[in-house]
């Protein structure tokens, strides 16, 4: 984000805690304009608005009612490190681990709990001294820091197992989309459409289906899962795979694509 | 006709997309991630990322990693409730010695509590952006000048001092104290705080715990005139009035 739109969010920041310190009061406006600055430091804001500055005032009407229900909270967690609250709380996290790791197809064993347990007690430790950043359910920002911890122990894992470290190439993930000029090949919009239709056949139906909906029919991914009964992360991992082998099929067939 | 334009801009969106496939640099990678869970909070409210957050799903195609994140967060976002019977689980006694890692044992009254101007340096210039971005005064809006936590007669002190840049001409650290305890019936109150810091001093009186504003800070007090540099340690003593 250039400095321009930066101090356009600040500023805005700065309108809306003015307004809002009218129902609030200055106290608890000087103690969320820190946190703001914080989120804004590390692109939450910017995440929030993806630079439509109509969204910052319910970003801080956000973080203010946040602040208010989940500071005490924070406080006892991380300042007093209440210790009936870390009980309750570490066990929430040892069962997001282990949801975790049964997500990720490991065994239901006393190996998982003990892996489950460990990397619950890796990120009590972070959530310990992390700054909240009130703009979110506590629940899943905690989920999200487990999740973190138990990737990266599952990565550090397949390295140790499958590859000496001074062997690991980084591989792009991409590579096989990459290095294609700007669209090249200026296509006839007909050319183009009939290419397209041809490529979109080429998919299995399930994935025909879910290009016709997201694109076609403009249905939204919570709509498709209502409709089709499956979860939400399911129309999203299709579409993104429907996507991947619809560019694969295109570029075989000579449409190449822009980076 | 209508159904012509409506096909065309169903292709435009679709080749849009089919164009966004592609490497995602580091940088744009952990911007990405520092958002994932407010994005996903977004698309389990029912918001169609694609039109709502149209730069996030852009990175979402074109990371494998950060689409990883974002369906193992979809996926795990409902309830415990398949485990919440495990009997393994519920049984299970956390160990919370975390709690007890790096809070040094004091044995009396007064408490010297120290942040060395290296330290300090680093908070505020750090040497490599702790926020990926500007490292100049400012850039990070709010510093934590001091965070520790000690031992004193089974009872454990946290205190911490937390500063924001002001507004005003007369650049100032806006200041706060915040010193709690884990013990209700702590006797040590009222406690005396007394900081230094270069040309800087202030003392405050705390009946309790909680969080108290200091006096401001000048910034001429404590860092070199062209603002690149910190002039001093930092000193904390804390002491009950009673001793």
């Amino acid at each position: 984000m250039d400095r321009t739109s930066n101090e356009n969010i600040i500023a805005k920041i700065e309108e809306s805690l003015s307004v809002l310190a009218v129902s609030y009061g200055d106290e608890i406006i000087s103690q969320i304009k820190p946190i703001l600055m914080h989120n804004l430091a590390h692109h939450r804001v910017e995440g929030f608005s993806e630079g439509d500055l109509s969204r910052i005032d319910s970003y801080v009407q956000i973080v203010i009612e946040k602040y208010m229900s989940l500071h005490n909270y924070l406080f006892a967690l991380q300042v007093q490190r209440d210790s009936l609250a870390w009980t309750q709380l570490s066990k929430k996290l040892n069962k997001f681990a282990y949801q975790f790791f049964m997500h990720k197809n490991f065994e239901s064993s006393a190996h998982t709990y003990q892996l489950a347990e460990e990397c619950a007690i890796d990120a009590a430790g972070s959530i310990l001294a992390a700054q909240f950043p009130y703009d979110i359910d506590f629940d899943r920002w905690a989920r999200r820091i487990i999740q973190n911890h138990c990737l990266r122990f599952m990565r550090d894992e397949t390295r140790k197992k499958e590859v000496p470290a001074d062997k690991i190439v980084e591989l792009n993930e991409e590579t096989d989309y990459i290095n294609n000029s700007d669209l090249v090949q200026p296509l006839l919009e007909k050319e183009l459409i009939d290419s397209m239709d041809r490529a979109i056949e080429g998919l299995s139906e399930s994935r025909q289906e879910i290009i016709r909906w997201r694109y076609f029919e403009e249905l939204s991914p919570a709509e498709i899962a209502e409709r089709t009964g499956k979860s939400l992360n399911a129309v999203y991992g299709l579409q993104f795979n429907a996507l991947r082998e619809l560019r694969k099929i295109l570029l075989q067939t000579g449409i190449t694509f822009n980076g | 006709m209508d159904n012509d334009l409506d096909k065309n801009k169903s292709l435009k969106d679709l080749m849009e997309d089919l164009n966004s496939i592609n490497s995602v640099s580091n940088e744009e990678y952990s911007a990405a991630e520092e958002s994932l869970d407010l994005v996903v909070d977004q698309a389990l409210s029912g918001i169609d990322i694609r039109k709502l957050f149209p730069k996030f799903f852009n990175y979402l195609l074109r990371s494998k990693k950060l689409r990883e994140q974002f369906l193992d967060a979809l996926a795990l976002s409902g309830s415990t409730n398949e485990i919440d019977n495990d009997p393994y689980l519920n049984n299970l006694r956390p160990d919370l010695s975390f709690l007890q890692h790096n809070q040094p044992q004091v044995s009396s009254w007064p408490v010297f509590l120290t942040q060395n101007r290296v330290q300090i340096i680093n908070l505020f210039f750090p040497k490599q952006a702790t926020y990926r971005r500007g490292t100049s005064l400012g850039s990070a809006a709010v510093y934590t000048l001091l965070r520790k936590d000690f031992t004193l007669s089974e009872t454990t002190y946290s205190i911490r001092i937390d500063s924001e840049l002001s507004n005003s001409p007369d650049e100032a650290l806006i200041t706060y104290l915040s010193l709690a305890t884990n013990n209700d019936q702590s006797t040590a109150f009222p406690i005396n705080v007394s900081m230094r810091w270069g040309e800087y001093s202030a003392e405050l009186s705390l009946q309790q715990e909680g969080k108290q504003k200091l006096p401001d800070i000048p910034l001429a007090d404590v860092f070199t005139p062209d603002l690149s540099r910190v002039k001093a340690d930092l000193f904390l003593t804390i002491t009950p009035i009673a001793c």
